[in-house]
């Protein structure tokens, strides 16, 4: 029995040297740089997944600051607004991203919830799932899917990189023939919008936003990111429906979907603005 | 609880340090925390069932008694149907009484009658089949003379209810199990290790092979009238390669688990797709279930005596009855009569019995015979999973109808084909490893041989990260024989 307890406690060891491993992995690429606390200045706020990132600290040039994070959903938004709330932020106005998408089963399962913990506070949860969440999830990393997905495809594309660099080269979206931008915009159509039914569970995040933009006296206000003309060719009236919950509730919408329409050199991808874009769209939306 | 869960193995890590504990102190004491253990894995799935499984259990008990000291053969028989009774009706209603309602009423329609008619909401409490079946195989042996009632109710109760096997088997039998409760158990450390390897194996097949085909066939299945025919085969593979995962990855997990408390289950796979018949495949999958019908169903019925009808009507009635076993649907009956039908040429011509051995015994590889032989069984199994997979007999016959189109030959697409090629390239290792091991209880048996400590550690290690880094977590997927 002491044999087999020894070997045990050997391989505890070696999986927790290993969590370690992927703990200063999971470090470097993805916690790092997300548990940002806006400076209190800020009095407005835009909450978007990677359709935000573009945006960079343009804003900050019209006091705004740019709170999105790549695979935001409207659960880990909720977090972060509940965390200015409770600290006090004085927040007029929050721009949140009511793209076609945001309610999609893809962005349900593919959001933020294990590092947006950094934002949740003990008067938002139980103290049970405070301490699960927030320090042994959060610590003991190789339980987490989602960075065990982000590691294993650093390491499938670190592979790639040596084997055959060109598979993992991304191309221009401006220099994207007509057909290899339509098939790259099915792709990215079937990956997002292949469920027919919405995301209860992002849907109550976002009403919950509503109401507490409410409580708050906070102007909400949705906004619809440009898309490349294809991908809208493509998407056709796809929607998942977020602008409907806003506008239903009676929030103004920005819709900038067409905006950028006849000007591909605006885009890193179908849907995606590249940094000029992001500068220029920056100016449309706060100006 | 499921096995694939984070709370199973805090769960076996706390049993397990109790149970060798208890081994030096006493042997009753050890059964009974077993027991309440495994009432409590039992009561995490729905608790109200914890009731019913005792009922059942307390009268299996109490039949098994009376019957072994009854004086007439009434009375023997009497308190035989009565358990036998009691227990069907219980599976019957649980499982079988909105199928029987909605089939009566199809029928009636069908003469142009509209029945009026209403379905109950009936949860199927997790399990019933198999523990029902344990309890049966008790009373009938009893009654056949092949075994003395156990006086002692918590072995009885533990034999029934042993937390590896209450929920998706395999199905024990009192004369292999009981006597292991009642004697002292000593640690074993090969033991130990060997159980602790085997699931994890059990664990690569459900995680990192059953649940990753789970996406895509599911996918596939529930789009199917969309789909090219060439997807629509790669999702009936896809689905072959997931219940197998799916189940004898549960198996494996649960004779491991057991063989670390020392206690040895029967064995419920022995890599089926290896199988040059379907007799053959019939000796290797889901064994203690054929192995119960056959001893409870087939040898009552007349077995293999008689002539060629009565062979033909046994072996449908033993496939018929298994497909129902498995749920009340009509594509489950359709499954059995399926794999009946493929039964008969072997059946008429008295060749079921002619694959024994394990195919390229000794061999690395098989003979061109026994290649083309395997690729005949795997496709017969997967078109009859088909039936299994379905919604319903109707969603069968459609989606084999788009296989068979000319569709079939063009190359299958479907978004993240990236990650298909993943599992494509996962798929072709496992069969290696399975292959490899094809002689053995189960593919990684072998590992101990190695040599080198440290190899061993690296391939379990391994093991482990592939486990990690494949395995689908994203979603808890439950184990598809947890429905039955």
């Amino acid at each position: 029995m002491r044999r087999f307890v020894q070997n045990i406690m050997i391989f505890i060891g070696i999986v927790i040297a290993f969590n370690c491993v992927v703990y200063y992995f999971a470090y470097k690429t993805y916690y790092n740089g997300y548990s940002v606390v806006p400076e209190k200045r800020f009095h407005s706020f835009v909450f978007s997944d990677s359709h935000g990132l573009p945006l960079a600290k343009y804003p900050e040039e019209y006091n705004v600051y740019n709170f999105s994070a790549g695979s935001e959903s409207y659960f880990d938004i909720e977090r972060k607004l509940l965390y200015l709330i409770e600290n006090k932020y004085q927040i007029d106005t929050v721009y949140v991203n009511v793209d076609d998408h945001m309610l999609s089963r893809y962005r349900d399962n593919n959001n933020n919830t294990d590092r947006s913990v950094f934002y949740l506070t003990k008067n938002n949860t139980d103290t049970f799932t405070y301490i699960q969440s927030k320090y042994i999830t959060y610590y003991f990393v190789i339980l987490q899917p989602k960075i065990r997905t982000i590691f294993r495809r650093f390491l499938l594309r670190s592979v790639a990189s040596i084997i055959h660099p060109e598979l993992v080269k991304e191309e221009d979206w401006s220099t994207l023939s007509a057909e290899q931008r339509v098939v790259k915009s099915e792709d990215r159509k079937n990956y997002q919008f292949s469920g027919q039914k919405s995301s209860e569970r992002l849907k109550i995040s976002l009403e919950n936003i509503i109401s507490l933009s409410k409580e708050h006296n906070i102007t909400l206000l949705g906004v619809k990111f440009p898309l490349a003309a294809s991908y809208m060719d493509v998407l056709g009236d796809a929607n998942f429906g977020a602008d409907k919950v806003l506008s239903d509730s009676g929030i103004r919408i920005l819709d900038h979907k067409t905006a950028f329409a006849d000007q591909d050199g605006y885009f890193s991808n179908q849907d995606h603005l590249n940094k000029q874009g992001g500068k220029v769209f920056s100016k449309i939306l706060f100006e | 609880m499921l096995f694939n869960s984070l709370q199973y193995p805090i769960f076996l890590a706390f049993i397990f340090l109790l149970y060798w504990w208890l081994n030096e102190k006493s042997l009753k004491w050890q059964n009974l925390m077993l027991l309440a253990a495994s009432y409590y894995f039992y009561g995490c799935w729905d608790w109200r069932f914890v009731f019913l499984l005792a009922f059942s259990t307390g009268l299996d008990y109490f039949s098994g008694i009376t019957i072994y000291e009854a004086k007439t053969k009434f009375k023997k028989k009497l308190w035989l149907y009565l358990s036998v009774g009691i227990n069907l009706g219980f599976l019957g209603f649980f499982k079988y009484y909105n199928f029987f309602i909605e089939s009566f009423a199809e029928l009636l329609q069908g003469f142009g009658l509209q029945p009026h008619y209403s379905t109950l909401q009936i949860i199927l409490p997790v399990g019933i089949s198999f523990y029902t079946f344990h309890g049966l195989s008790y009373v009938f042996d009893i009654y056949y003379n092949r075994l003395k009632p156990s006086y002692n109710w918590v072995n009885y109760t533990l034999f029934v209810s042993f937390f590896p096997l209450l929920v998706a088997g395999p199905i024990e039998r009192a004369t292999h199990l009981l006597p292991q409760l009642e004697r002292p158990r000593k640690f074993d450390y090969p033991k130990a290790v060997d159980g602790l390897r085997q699931i994890l194996w059990g664990l690569v097949k459900k995680v990192v092979i059953a649940d990753n085909c789970a996406i895509f066939a599911n996918q596939i299945f529930n789009d199917s009238t969309h789909q090219s025919g060439s997807n629509l085969a790669l999702g009936a593979i896809l689905f072959t390669f997931q219940i197998y995962g799916d189940f004898s990855g549960y198996s494996d997990i649960a004779l491991g688990s057991a063989r670390l408390l020392g206690i040895e289950l029967l064995k419920n796979f022995n890599f089926p797709y290896f199988s040059r018949d379907i007799a053959e495949f019939w000796r290797r999958w889901h064994i203690s279930l054929s192995s119960w019908f056959k001893d409870y169903l087939y040898i009552p019925l007349g077995g293999s005596r008689g002539g060629n009808w009565l062979r033909i009507r046994n072996t449908f009635i033993i496939f018929l009855v298994s497909g129902f076993w498995h749920g009340a649907n009509w594509t489950f009956i359709i499954w059995g009569g399926l794999h009946a039908l493929y039964m008969m040429p072997s059946i008429i011509t008295r060749t079921n019995r002619n694959n024994l051995e394990t195919v390229a015994k000794g061999r690395f590889l098989p003979s061109l015979k026994e290649s083309v032989q395997l690729i005949v069984t795997f496709t017969l199994v997967t078109l009859a999973w088909i039936f299994f997979r379905a919604e319903s007999v109707i969603h069968a016959f459609s989606y084999i109808s788009g296989i068979v189109s000319p569709t079939l030959f063009s190359a299958p697409k479907l978004p993240e084909m990236d990650r298909i090629l993943i599992l494509v390239v996962l798929l072709v290792l496992f069969l290696f490893i399975e292959w490899i091991g094809r002689e053995k209880n189960y593919a990684i048996e072998g590992i101990p041989s190695i040599k080198s400590k440290s190899f061993r550690w690296v391939y379990y290690c391994m093991i482990t990260l592939a486990i990690y880094f494949f395995g689908n977590f994203e979603e808890t997927v439950e184990f598809i024989y947890f429905q039955f």
